[in-house]
């Protein structure tokens, strides 16, 4: 998604164009959805997460300055409101109910999460991911999987170079310590089956 | 491999597996649907803001001595036009003069550090959970030419004059697009507060800033004029726009001296406050006044941080005005 072909949208967005939003839309929501789902602490809320940050971009588009690159923009938007939706539970119930009154669950929503979550249970180290509070989350997630410096993540996230290492640090080794217990685990289970085979 | 590139491979395979469900479109058309009809029937109710009782916004701000905390005893409450002012005297914010003279420090360090035309905001953790641990400051551009001055505010409000002089031979010296002292503090900057605690923690400062982002679209619009006479002495004179609908709760110790005045027949509020965080002094001393001139409510306020300026002078000059 290059700036040059979503800018003109953008403009034509924060006039009310309904077409233009769609476009933004598409051109964004996977993007959007996947790194929600990295940082959300429950993956069922994913979805609630996404009407939530697609709010707020139709609400703050006005603060969007066009030298401002927009996916880091946009990112920064999506962390705000992963933080800002783990923080209010209060506010969630009556967020999760205003949408409930908008549209209806589809069943094949439900399929198609069950099946994303399966996947992603199967990896090594994405569930541990799971384990870590979201101030470090956030850092692995824009580390490894957006492939931002350090620096871009201390830009993004307005807080200190310094902090943004700190927790780096933390948060892989807690990692390591996380991964080396289920590895542990593992083997200790492949010992108990194996003797069990043998008798 | 190492753990880094482990995480790298698997977020890159995982991603493919992870797409947003088949009725998320809809559903995300739908709010935007509803949100774009919100926002035309609030554009339409914008045109009756004359009707009493609309709720206000939950708006924090700073006057000149800090944030509003429960309680405290309540100096005045006026509502005009799209503006609501609540200001209260509460001992939470009484420092003392050693801490006091630390955050005034900290405020023209900070200032000295910015480029013209910025703003930070400061966390001074000493003050722990208490709001007015979170102050800001600026370091705005300035103009010195009078007639380019007046050009800029009468383009925001054609109604208002900038004086060349104020009674007591006070010479305008400078105009600044800002309050007098300090900046205002929206709620974008007031989401820095978090981090600045965390930073505090981890690194044990008392005293942690930030430099905030200017906004296209501001809340307020502040015209500051500075007025200087021969002593030295300094009267400023802040005309304030409001952008939209807001509450302003404004703060100061119980030790300030207050008092209600008219001017040109509007409610006026005086006030002496001996705690001043900002200004050459720790005295500052202000009048504030609200008028509604066409469909813009006008927030007047002329002041002082010159100790040696008397209370009649500031009467004088706001009269002037």
């Amino acid at each position: 998604m290059e700036d040059i072909e979503i800018h003109p949208w953008l403009i034509r967005m924060s006039q009310g164009d309904e077409e233009a939003f769609q476009m933004i839309y598409q051109l964004t929501k996977d993007h959007a959805y996947r790194l929600i789902y990295y940082l959300a602490s429950d993956k069922q809320e994913v979805g609630d997460l996404m009407s939530e940050v697609y709010m707020e971009l139709m609400k703050s588009l006005d603060n969007y300055q066009q030298d401002q690159k927009f996916s880091s923009w946009f990112n920064g938007l999506i962390i705000r409101q992963v933080r800002n939706w783990q923080r209010k539970s209060w506010f969630r119930f009556r967020i999760i109910e205003k949408l409930k009154s908008v549209t209806s669950f589809d069943m094949t929503d439900r399929d198609s999460e069950l099946r994303t979550a399966v996947l992603y249970s199967r990896m090594e180290l994405l569930p541990i991911l799971e384990a870590l509070p979201l101030k470090f989350k956030e850092i692995i997630v824009l580390r490894y999987y957006q492939d931002c410096s350090l620096e871009e993540i201390s830009d993004l996230l307005k807080i200190p170079l310094g902090t943004v290492k700190s927790r780096h640090h933390h948060a892989l080794k807690h990692m390591r310590k996380h991964f080396k217990i289920q590895d542990q685990r593992k083997e200790m289970n492949g010992y108990v089956h194996g003797k069990s085979a043998q008798k | 491999m190492s753990m880094e590139n482990q995480l790298k491979n698997e977020f890159h395979q995982n991603s493919k597996n992870i797409v947003p469900p088949p009725s998320l479109d809809s559903r995300i058309m739908a709010i935007y649907r509803e949100s774009l009809a919100a926002k035309k029937e609030k554009k339409q109710m914008k045109r009756l803001w004359k009707l009493p009782n609309i709720a206000v916004i939950g708006l924090l701000f700073v006057l000149l001595c800090g944030f509003a905390l429960a309680g405290g005893k309540l100096l005045f409450q006026e509502e005009l036009g799209n503006v609501k002012i609540n200001y209260t005297a509460n001992e939470e914010v009484t420092l003392d003069s050693g801490l006091l003279e630390k955050m005034r420090h900290s405020l023209s360090e900070v200032k000295a550090k910015l480029n013209k035309g910025e703003t930070a905001v400061l966390y001074f953790a000493e003050l722990g959970a208490n709001r007015y641990a979170f102050q800001s400051v600026s370091n705005p551009e300035v103009v010195n030419d009078l007639d380019s001055w007046s050009r800029t505010v009468s383009h925001q409000n054609p109604t208002e004059h900038i004086p060349e002089s104020l009674p007591g031979s006070f010479k305008f010296a400078q105009g600044m697009e800002s309050p007098a002292y300090g900046a205002f503090i929206d709620s974008a900057a007031f989401k820095l507060l978090d981090d600045m605690k965390v930073e505090s923690k981890q690194t044990g400062k008392d005293v942690v800033w930030r430099k905030t982002a200017v906004k296209s679209k501001p809340v307020f619009n502040f015209y500051t004029s500075l007025y200087r006479n021969a002593e030295q002495q300094t009267i400023y004179y802040t005309l304030q726009i409001p952008n939209e609908k807001v509450r302003m709760e404004g703060i100061t110790s119980p030790t300030s001296v207050y008092e209600d005045l008219n001017i040109h027949g509007h409610p006026a509020h005086y006030t002496l406050d001996n705690q001043s965080l900002y200004g050459a002094s720790k005295i500052a001393q202000y009048i504030l006044w609200m008028e509604e001139k066409g469909d813009q409510t006008l927030i007047y306020q002329v002041g002082t941080d010159s100790p040696t300026v008397t209370k009649q002078q500031l009467i004088q000059a706001a009269q002037s005005l």
